[in-house]
């Protein structure tokens, strides 16, 4: 720019570009990125933090997933061992592994980690494996349980021999000396020798249980040598829901031997000098059971199970005698008996379908047979009372039990996880939050499933996780030949299993094969046979 | 003759402008700002305000789901509901048998203007120890004044700021946290769950 000076001078100005606005521009966006940033950076830890919070109920959950897939193979027969911590299975997004012990008392310790995003969560079980829901109350009574004078009660283990195989010898009679289990929702009385000078006691090798506010009432000169500590929950009958057997063979005075099969009477009566024997595998449904004779149950060739509804008379005279020597091979259910007009009728286990106390006792029920018993009695609805003449080898639950002077009856505890009488699930005992174990899925912040892509892992469906997954299978087919199958059960072809005698699953890594199991399953109605529960394909 | 130095300095009116421009400028940016700030303030409230309620109600929550429901102590089934509860949370078996925690307790307290939820171990014993899981519960759950009925149609009467109601081995965990925001008016948020003794 030139100025023209009044003098004539021409000057020429500088033209300066120099100013701080683009400083102060810098400045101000400066300042708004910065408040940007924060706000972004306050942002992203709001939805961290959130995140987390999810992650760890997911994880919470994951971890209750597989605790049920570990029950679940529990109920199968199997350990509850569920993959690893290295290739862990999959479900929901998340993964789980579940490591899996016995404890000294046979209770299965699981352990089930479960991870989902950044969250990580252990929950520790303790789980009674298989608890048959009527034999787990042994010698038991839900409104009253008194014990003769001189009785003896012990118990032992079918599974590993006979009761002779397991005798304590320091005793100058036959017994185990231990395994006995009195329980009664009521009071337990055990009536000692009459005179104090009498030679015999009575003894209970074994815990007497009373219900919530019961309590053990011994006489002089009785020994017990477990637990008379009152339980903390009263027992409930279970309900069983009979055969249907639509057709009915009326009344008939039988002898000889019944063959297996599936067979509804109105009564039946075996005269006295008469044997009838029932041959398993036999379900007999019948109104009415009046025995002179001599009643036979041979279980060998599979289990009897005998349902009385409304009479059932084993005269003073007549014997029972099983030719079996497993308790798991027979089982005597016993209704409502003496109410008259009750055709199908469900065992029902409430107590306020129970009759009135005394009702018809002496009509519908007689019971003082001779011999030698291996079973279960479940009698819900009955005074029972077993006589000293009967040698009981197994369980029996009534709602009021009497066991006579001098009786003798051996708990078997293996009955307490069969599936005699129902389905033998596995009970929870004890449910806790624990530490997650160091491993490197649970040590790193990352998404399990991505560290497991990185690693060049897939996890595994929850089906095929388990640690068991071949089986030796015995079983019988439809056309009753006993068989044995080896191998992955979804292979087996079901359609051609009538029932299934045990299984042994294979643990894996030694080979090793696991004790013989009768796997939880459902008895479906015309059909005796057990349909085995096949795991599926499970979501994951 | 005077000589005039043009391009140095400036003229009023230049002056003038270039600060009401500054003005406008910088009356944006501290609205800006403070909006900004505000907001920041505003979302940590809110974050903090959820973050104690849904810890809070975790920690109740987790406390529970170990326990055994037959301990629990009181009972209390709708409408009437308790501010306290006394349980045993399951340690594992021995020898066969169950092994429970020492009792703990879980209960609402007073304050000055307020209340406090206090968890216990060992409650009115000498080795006692106990943890505060919050500062800001009231006196009345969200919703609800003292006058005998169900204001809030929760099936509870009067519940304070933490009730519990028991169906069986459900516990219903009702919860409130009042706290002030920046402007000093109290603002409560409220959670509800539902669990189950495992044991």
């Amino acid at each position: 720019m030139e100025a023209r000076m009044s003098m004539g001078f021409r000057v020429r100005l500088q033209r300066t570009n120099g100013g701080g606005a683009l400083v102060a521009g810098l400045v101000l966006m400066a300042l708004l990125a910065a408040l940007g940033a924060g706000l972004v950076r306050l942002q992203t830890s709001i939805q961290r933090r959130r995140s987390q919070s999810i992650d760890a109920k997911r994880s919470l959950y994951v971890s209750e997933a597989g605790l049920a897939e570990a029950l679940f193979a529990i109920s199968l027969g199997k350990s509850g061992a569920i993959a690893s911590p290295e290739i862990p299975a999959s479900w929901g997004g998340g993964v789980y592994w579940v490591e899996s012990k016995q404890d000294s008392a046979g209770n299965r310790v699981l352990v089930c980690t479960g991870l989902a995003g950044r969250g990580r969560s252990t929950i520790t079980t303790v789980v009674q494996p298989r608890t048959n829901p009527i034999a787990t109350a042994g010698i038991g009574a839900f409104e009253a349980l008194s014990v003769g004078a001189g009785a003896v009660l012990d118990g032992y283990d079918s599974s590993l021999g006979s009761f002779e195989d397991q005798l304590d010898t320091s005793y100058a009679f036959p017994t185990t000396g231990q395994g006995a289990l009195l329980t009664c929702n009521g009071d337990i009385d055990i009536e000692g020798p009459p005179t104090p000078s009498a030679d015999v006691s009575t003894f209970v090798f074994g815990d007497a249980r009373p219900g919530v506010s019961g309590v053990v009432r011994t006489d002089p000169g009785v020994v017990l040598t477990g637990s008379s500590a009152a339980r903390d929950h009263e027992s409930r009958a279970t309900p069983i829901a009979l055969p249907v057997i639509d057709t009915t063979r009326g009344t008939a005075t039988l002898s000889g031997t019944l063959a297996p099969g599936r067979m509804r009477y109105d009564a039946i009566h075996v005269r006295s000098g008469e044997t009838l024997r029932l041959k398993g595998p036999l379900t007999l449904v019948t109104d009415t059971l009046d025995v002179s004779g001599r009643l036979e149950v041979d279980g060998s060739q599979g289990k009897v199970e005998l349902f009385v509804l409304q009479t059932l008379r084993l005269e003073a005279g007549s014997e029972l005698e099983t030719l079996h020597r497993r308790p798991q091979r027979f089982g005597l259910f016993l209704g409502n008996l003496g109410q008259v007009g009750s055709d199908y009728q469900t065992l029902a286990g409430s107590s306020a379908s129970l009759p009135p106390a005394g009702r018809k006792p002496d009509e519908a029920l007689r019971f003082q047979p001779r011999g030698t018993f291996y079973g279960l009695i479940y009698a819900p609805f009955s005074d029972l009372s077993l006589p000293a003449d009967l040698r009981l080898f197994g369980a029996v639950v009534a709602r009021r039990l009497t066991l006579a002077p001098q009786a003798r009856v051996s708990l078997d505890r293996d009955l307490l996880s069969s599936n005699m009488g129902g389905s033998a699930l596995p009970r929870l005992q004890s449910w806790r939050f624990d530490t997650p174990p160091d491993t490197p899925l649970t040590r790193s912040p990352i998404d399990p499933l991505i560290m497991l892509r990185r690693a060049g892992h897939e996890p595994l469906a929850s089906s095929q996780a388990h640690q068991e997954q071949l089986a030796t299978i015995n079983y019988r087919d439809t056309d009753g030949t006993h068989r044995t199958f080896v191998g992955d059960l979804s292979e087996l072809d079901w359609d051609e299993v009538d029932a299934v005698d045990s299984v042994q699953w294979n643990s894996g890594g030694d080979g090793g094969l696991s004790a013989p199991v009768l796997p939880v399953g459902r008895q479906g109605p015309g059909n005796d046979a057990f349909i085995f529960l096949v795991p599926e394909e499970s979501h994951g | 003759m005077r000589v005039r130095h043009a391009g140095s300095g400036f003229t009023l009116l230049e002056l003038v402008i270039a600060l009401a421009i500054l003005a406008l400028v910088s009356v944006n940016v501290t609205l800006v700002t403070r909006t900004g700030s505000q907001a920041v303030r505003s979302g940590a409230f809110w974050q903090t305000l959820n973050d104690e309620a849904d810890q809070t109600l975790d920690r109740i929550s987790l406390a529970l789901m170990a326990s055994d429901a037959s301990n629990l102590y009181p009972i209390a089934i709708s409408p009437l509901y308790t501010n306290a509860v006394s349980y045993k949370v399951s340690l594992g078996v021995e020898d066969g048998q169950p092994v429970e925690s020492p009792p703990e307790s879980i209960s609402w307290e007073e304050l000055e203007d307020r209340g406090r939820i206090q968890w216990r171990e060992n409650p009115g014993l000498p080795e006692e120890r106990g943890v505060t899981w919050s500062n800001w519960v009231p006196s009345f759950f969200d919703g609800e004044t003292f006058n005998g009925s169900d204001d809030n149609g929760n099936a509870l009467v009067d519940e304070s700021g933490l009730a519990f109601d028991m169906e069986g081995d459900l516990v219903n965990i009702h919860l409130t946290i009042e706290r002030p925001n920046p402007d000093g008016q109290p603002v409560p948020v409220t959670r509800k769950i539902q669990v189950t003794c495992r044991n």
